[in-house]
């Protein structure tokens, strides 16, 4: 019986390993997949993101772009599985996976995200 | 010491109660932050410098919610017997000398206490009857089954301690411990109160009645908002208690070199709460036929064995 | 007097939602008969409506504790239909992953356990500490932390980056430490040894009988293991062998689990020292599926839980019918056998002890 307390008397030197959230953060990898950026001068207008996701979140719609109307895929974030899929199938890297991981809204509807609001 | 005249009366009882919330503020207190560090992690850090604040906070935030009694409980029972719960232990720990001249002094303090302390099992099982619930009924049966074993080795190391000392007045036990503390003359005897008290006090390993996986909350599944606070207060109030006894029986009270008596008094309770927490924070729990067999084969006959030394190298 | 007592689908320590109506005569346990289903996605039918290559993300919503093992069994399932190979280099990448999330999720179960029992979180702390380290390094070779979906036809999406083999290497040497003080921690507590000795008995023509898998199979004394007897990948060439303990007691299942905890961090490490040169990127994903050249296809997998099986009749781009055979649900219906004449207490250390995860049981 007196080696397991000893062994918890060990662990009360050791340093802590929760970080206080939000004061300080966790690393994170160059290829940490987060939010959606669009890069909008780049996208094709192909739909290949369209028909690649397994949930069916993106949908291309109308958009305003320095080349006149075009489509352009918006994403309804709720139902992202952030499984890759779409960066992975896109032929012109307009969309890529950011490290960005904080989205909170306070009302459902903000979270199918246009095509101008994906940077 | 006597009571001369009533404004000392209301100064003892003042004073007194004063100490009690004190310790169980700060008990609070450093179980959490304890507990946190032995599972790498903070404890409460946000309100307060250290998190000190933090129990307030949950005590306010308890008491001004809305108390729920269910359909099938027995509205008189439920509602009084956890404040007579409360009553016994605040007045046990009156029935305790303090140094400096606080607390009272009884010829009989020691049978006094031992007495009055096992009503509790029996308050804790009418509130878990009266519930209503089938998971209360079970927590406070295992309550009253525990303390049928852990009476006895409980109340006959005490023995020795009297026998010793030759009286049942607390002060003259501790002032007896002068030269040697008795947990040097009869460490067998320590070693079974100190598991005993252990049983009583419902700390891990013997936790069965608010086994947190398995009933989920025991007896206090039902209780409304009010009446959790105030189940938390008797908790802390009862580890004050038995702190207290492990310390003036065993470790010597308040003698102690250099320091003022109350000071040494609660430093001596800070260390044994202390083993006790680092004890949850190890130890799983047991099961009840395990613990039964614990409690008679194993904690009674080494009590008796405490008895006979005692009488064989010191009284003779 | 027997009374039916129903231990609810939210309670700290069914691991997931599961209903268990449990009765009691006095203390005794007379019958258990669980209720599942709370959780029950559909996954079967899901994979029947999209392509072969977007179904590996359901596959690994199956098991959350240990999601790369799924997405494994089903992506090699989907190999065998096309007939891409992963090459040499890639069975040793995969391997490794692998064996890292084996050791992922035993440490997980210990935790738990040791939760049930009624340590309250102390070991569930450390040993989440561990398998956060571990989970560090995998998501530098993935980006992520968990659901990785990592897994592509004939190898993986990224290979493994330059500084693995060291970081690895100093990650095994950590745990082989914290293996050994968490043995001290509960194999010296006469209160754990007690709890678990001698409780929930299973013996071995029952467990063959009822069909179990995995380390409860392992731990009543049958010799029996996938990646032995039907071997994939390259553990032949590691020399691989099963732990086998013969008590088939909560004890006996717990010492299987720490013995094969062990066991990974050995073959993790002469896979390290024996893996070629070369690249181990898999097909990139495409708008359209690889051809398919066989009807039905039956692949086998030793998952941290048990044996994982997929039975797929496919069709051109997508599977006509997938069938999964899930290691938790097979050893869910063994409990009944198990508790009968246990006590009530004791019904949480057997729980504990089956490693049981509800998506796993409810697809």
């Amino acid at each position: 019986m007196l080696k397991p307390i000893i062994e918890t008397i060990k662990a009360l030197g050791k340093e802590r390993f929760t970080t206080t959230f939000p004061e300080e953060k966790e690393r994170q990898p160059d290829n940490y997949r987060g939010l959606h950026r669009l890069d909008v001068e780049t996208c094709i207008s192909c739909g290949a993101c369209e028909r690649i996701c397994p949930n069916r979140t993106i949908t291309m719609v109308d958009a305003n772009t320095s080349k006149g109307r075009r489509k352009l895929p918006q994403i309804d974030i709720e139902r992202c599985l952030f499984c890759g899929l779409c960066e992975e199938v896109c032929p012109t890297r307009a969309l890529t996976l950011t490290k960005n991981y904080e989205y909170t809204e306070f009302d459902r509807r903000h979270f199918i995200r246009r095509p101008e609001e994906l940077r | 010491m006597l009571i001369s005249s009533v404004e000392e009366l209301i100064f003892e009882v003042i004073a007194i109660f004063i100490l009690i919330v004190f310790f169980d503020y700060t008990f609070g207190w450093l179980e959490r932050k304890a507990i946190a560090k032995a599972q790498l992690r903070h404890g409460p850090t946000y309100l307060g410098k250290f998190g000190v604040l933090q129990n307030l906070a949950d005590i306010l935030k308890l008491l001004t919610k809305e108390n729920v009694i269910p359909k099938n409980a027995d509205k008189l029972v439920f509602s009084t017997v956890p404040l007579l719960l409360l009553a016994l232990f605040i007045f046990l720990v009156y029935l305790l000398p303090f140094p400096n001249s606080l607390g009272i002094d009884i010829s009989i303090g020691l049978l006094a206490i031992f007495v009055l302390l096992s009503f509790s099992p029996l308050l804790i099982f009418l509130t878990g009857a009266a519930s209503g619930n089938k998971f209360s009924l079970i927590s406070a049966q295992r309550s009253v089954i525990m303390s049928l074993a852990y009476e006895v080795p409980l109340i006959l190391s005490v023995a020795a301690v009297a026998l010793y000392t030759g009286s049942f007045n607390i002060a003259n036990i501790v002032y007896s411990q002068a030269r040697i503390p008795f947990i040097v003359l009869m460490p067998i005897g320590f070693f079974v109160f100190f598991i005993a008290m252990l049983a009583e006090l419902e700390r891990p390993p013997f936790d069965l009645r608010e086994a947190d996986s398995e009933l989920i909350a025991g007896w206090l599944v039902d209780v409304g908002a009010p009446y959790y606070a105030m189940a938390l207060f008797v908790d802390y109030t009862r580890m004050f208690l038995g702190s207290l006894l492990i310390s003036l029986l065993f470790l010597g009270g308040w003698l102690g070199p250099y320091l003022p008596g109350l000071i040494w008094l609660l430093i001596k309770v800070f260390v044994v709460a202390f083993v006790i927490v680092i004890i949850r924070a190890t130890t799983v729990r047991m099961r009840l036929d395990r613990l039964m067999r614990f409690g008679w084969f194993w904690l009674l006959p080494l009590a008796v064995l405490n008895i006979i030394f005692t009488f064989i190298l010191f009284v003779k | 007097m027997l009374t039916k007592i129903n231990v609810g689908p939210i309670h700290p320590s069914t691991h997931g939602v599961l209903r268990l109506v449990v009765t009691l005569d006095g203390d005794t346990i007379v019958d258990v008969e669980p209720h599942i289903g709370f959780l029950h996605r559909g996954v079967e039918k899901l994979a029947e409506n999209r392509m072969y290559m977007q179904s590996e993300s359901y596959m690994e919503k199956i098991d959350y504790v240990a999601p790369m093992a799924y997405s494994d069994l089903y992506v090699a399932a989907v190999e065998e239909a096309t007939g891409i190979h992963p090459n040499e280099r890639a069975k040793y990448v995969r391997l490794i992953l692998l064996e890292f999330q084996r050791i992922a999720s035993h440490l997980l179960w210990l935790g738990t356990f040791c939760n049930d029992l009624g340590l309250m979180f102390t070991m569930f702390t450390w040993t989440l500490k561990d398998r956060d380290l571990i989970l560090n390094l995998l998501q530098d070779v993935t980006g992520s932390r968990m659901f990785y979906v990592n897994m592509r036809l004939g190898g993986v999406s990224i290979d493994l980056p330059p500084n693995f083999e060291e970081h690895a290497n100093k990650l095994l040497d950590y745990l082989e430490k914290r293996f050994k003080e968490y043995e001290a921690f509960l194999e010296k507590n006469p209160v754990f040894i007690e709890r678990t000795k001698g409780v929930g008995v299973l013996k071995r023509e029952d467990a063959i009988a009822l069909g179990v898998t995995g380390p409860v199979l392992r731990a009543s004394g049958v010799n029996f293991d996938v990646r032995r007897d039907y071997t994939y990948y390259a553990y032949e060439k590691l020399h691989f062998i099963p732990q086998i303990q013969t008590k088939g007691d909560s004890f006996a299942r717990y010492k299987v689990r720490m013995q094969e905890m062990k066991e990974s961090i050995k073959l993790i490490r002469s896979a390290l020292k024996l893996i070629p040169e070369g690249d181990a990127l898999g097909m990139p994903i495409k708008l359209i599926s690889p051809p398919v050249k066989e009807k039905e296809v039956i692949v086998r997998r030793e998952l941290p839980r048990g044996e994982g099986m997929i039975f797929m009749v496919t069709d051109k781009q997508r599977p006509y019918r997938l069938s999964l055979r899930t290691p938790a649900f097979i050893n869910l219906s063994a409990l009944k056998q198990i508790a009968k004449g246990a006590s009530y207490a004791d019904l949480f250390s057997i729980l504990g002890s089956l490693d049981l995860v509800m998506a796993d049981v409810d697809k």
